[in-house]
């Protein structure tokens, strides 16, 4: 699936080109890099922000593990296959069973919740987000996805408790705080569901970055394509990607779905696309403008272009069948 | 799945036998790093009325659980109707988890009390309580509530706390608290998950809904 064929707007960003797209110290480097290059002038942004930003993209690349690991879980496994699993027909009772897989979805929502505001936090700070790694997580069954499950959420308290107080900015401690205590819950009831004390001891531990990295390797991989950070794009007039039949020579482009992950304006640039019979656009860098077909009868085929302040940019098209 | 059939029927048993040793690693671990926190803390009189006010929230809790468990009977919750179709595993470990939970309130009174010692400051005592429960399936209500209330707290006090290791501490709290609010809104069949951050209380006032239990203080 990519996020493409979602109904949603699309998700796609363009930001590190070529060998910038290394992963790991290389990104983070950037991130400092460029945290302490756009910071100077007209801007709260200190160096003391660029340790925070760079705290942010360490929890940004543990959400999006555990993100993905929800997605690929949940598309692999059927509720059928929660519900016959051993660790249900173990807890026995109706009540887990019955709750299992609803459960499951609300913490794959809750992750993909942290992972976007760890992103528009990151970029309010001037910073570039890190895309997520390639995995490999190793799910068999419903069972082996619950134990991996428990393995991560573990993973994730306690990276969350031991950031915390490295935070300078008191609001992204309260934030860290206020996700640490979410994992906290997912990780009691994995704990639960894998028959091991849901609370351990009357203090959780604690993490370094290195331990967590270290800890969470097991499930890096190499030489997938990732997702970039989102810039949503969406065509409001015809829909994105869409194919239109018109006896009209004139169509209305309108972009004006298109918003942005990062909060920053947008520009515009509509396009004829290689191939196309002849198009004259009236404004080809309004949001909204009007295509005229020159070309007579044929398959016309339009882009939009959405750049935002910062550079990040996403591109889709459209087809027009022009039958006079 | 052998392994886990083993587990299951040990799940009390083994684990009240490991909490005892996790009880005084805690203890040694946590109580001192918190204590080296604490001289190092540079503004004493701030983290000492911040460490009262989750103090103050702890001896409620810690409270509440002493009173309940030796009110009400491991056969009471038993029989309640909250626990009914969660099955034997989850069903005969309640007791033992509801008393897990106590000692952790009481193991973080004596922690927030000692820390409060440590930075010149004087623990605030225990008030007088009445939470007003009558059945298993009331007391199971109020401790969801006091959990809840408990991790929002936290969550709330722990940016204002200067000292960095009494911040980590207060953070490792934090998520214990969670984990008990996520055992308590599962029992009384509240979603666990529904919210994908917690809130952040934005006073040190003792909430209402908790503060309605204190007769005399």
């Amino acid at each position: 699936m990519t996020n493409k064929e979602m109904s949603q707007p699309v998700s796609r960003r363009n930001w590190f080109a070529g060998s910038a797209a290394l992963l790991g110290a290389g990104a983070v480097s950037s991130v400092l890099a460029r945290a302490q290059s756009t910071c100077g002038v007209g801007s709260s942004c200190t160096g003391a922000a660029a340790g925070d930003i760079n705290l942010l993209n360490f929890l940004l690349r543990l959400d999006n593990l555990e993100s993905a690991f929800y997605q690929k879980g949940l598309a692999m496994i059927t509720p059928a296959s929660f519900q016959n699993s051993v660790t249900v027909q173990t807890i026995g009772g109706t009540k887990v069973g019955a709750n299992l897989y609803s459960y499951i979805g609300a913490i794959a929502q809750n992750e993909q919740d942290h992972v976007n505001a760890l992103i528009q936090t990151i970029y309010s700070l001037d910073g570039v987000p890190q895309p997520p790694d390639c995995y490999n997580f190793g799910i068999t069954t419903a069972d082996s996805f619950l134990q991996i499950a428990q393995t991560i959420e573990t993973i994730g308290v306690m990276a969350y408790n031991g950031a915390v107080a490295m935070f300078q900015s008191p609001l992204l401690q309260t934030l860290a705080a206020t996700i640490a205590t979410v994992e906290a819950r997912h990780a009691a009831y994995l704990n639960l569901l894998n028959l091991t004390l849901l609370y351990p001891g009357p203090f959780d531990t604690t993490q370094t970055m290195s331990q967590t990295l270290s800890a969470i390797g097991q499930f890096m991989t190499t030489g997938c394509i990732t997702q970039p950070v989102p810039l949503t794009l969406a065509l409001a007039s015809p829909t994105q990607h869409s194919t239109v039949t018109t006896n009209q020579s004139t169509v209305q482009l309108n972009g004006s779905l298109s918003t942005s992950a990062t909060g920053k304006p947008l520009t515009y640039l509509w396009q004829q696309n290689l191939g196309s019979p002849l198009v004259a656009i009236a404004n080809d860098t309004s949001v909204i403008t009007t295509a005229t077909l020159l070309g007579g009868t044929g398959v016309y085929a339009i882009s939009l272009l959405v750049t935002d302040s910062l550079g990040n940019n996403d591109q889709d098209s459209l087809t027009i069948v022009y039958k006079p | 799945m052998s392994e886990l059939n083993v587990s299951m029927q040990g799940v009390s048993e083994r684990g009240m036998g490991r909490r005892e040793m996790f009880l005084r690693s805690a203890a040694l671990f946590g109580g001192g790093a918190l204590l080296t926190g604490a001289l190092h803390a540079q503004s004493p009189t701030t983290d000492v009325t911040l460490l009262n006010y989750a103090l103050s929230i702890e001896n409620l809790e810690a409270a509440f659980y002493a009173q309940g468990l030796a009110q009400i009977s491991s056969a009471d919750f038993a029989n309640s109707t909250f626990i009914q179709n969660f099955g034997s595993v989850i069903g005969g470990d309640v007791y033992a988890y509801l008393s897990l939970i106590r000692d952790h309130e009481a193991q973080h009174v004596r922690t927030l009390q000692s820390l409060i010692t440590g930075l010149g400051g004087t623990p605030v005592k225990p008030c007088s309580y009445n939470f007003g429960y009558k059945t298993a399936d009331g007391f199971v209500t109020v401790a969801a509530l006091l959990e809840n209330t408990g991790v929002t707290a936290y969550a709330g006090a722990l940016n204002q706390i200067q000292s960095a290791s009494i911040k980590t501490a207060a953070a490792t709290i934090a998520t214990v608290e969670a984990r008990h609010a996520f055992y308590l809104n599962l029992l009384t069949g509240t979603s666990p998950f529904a919210s994908s951050f917690d809130s952040a209380a934005t006073s040190l006032a003792i909430p209402a809904a908790v503060a309605q239990y204190i007769t005399a203080c």
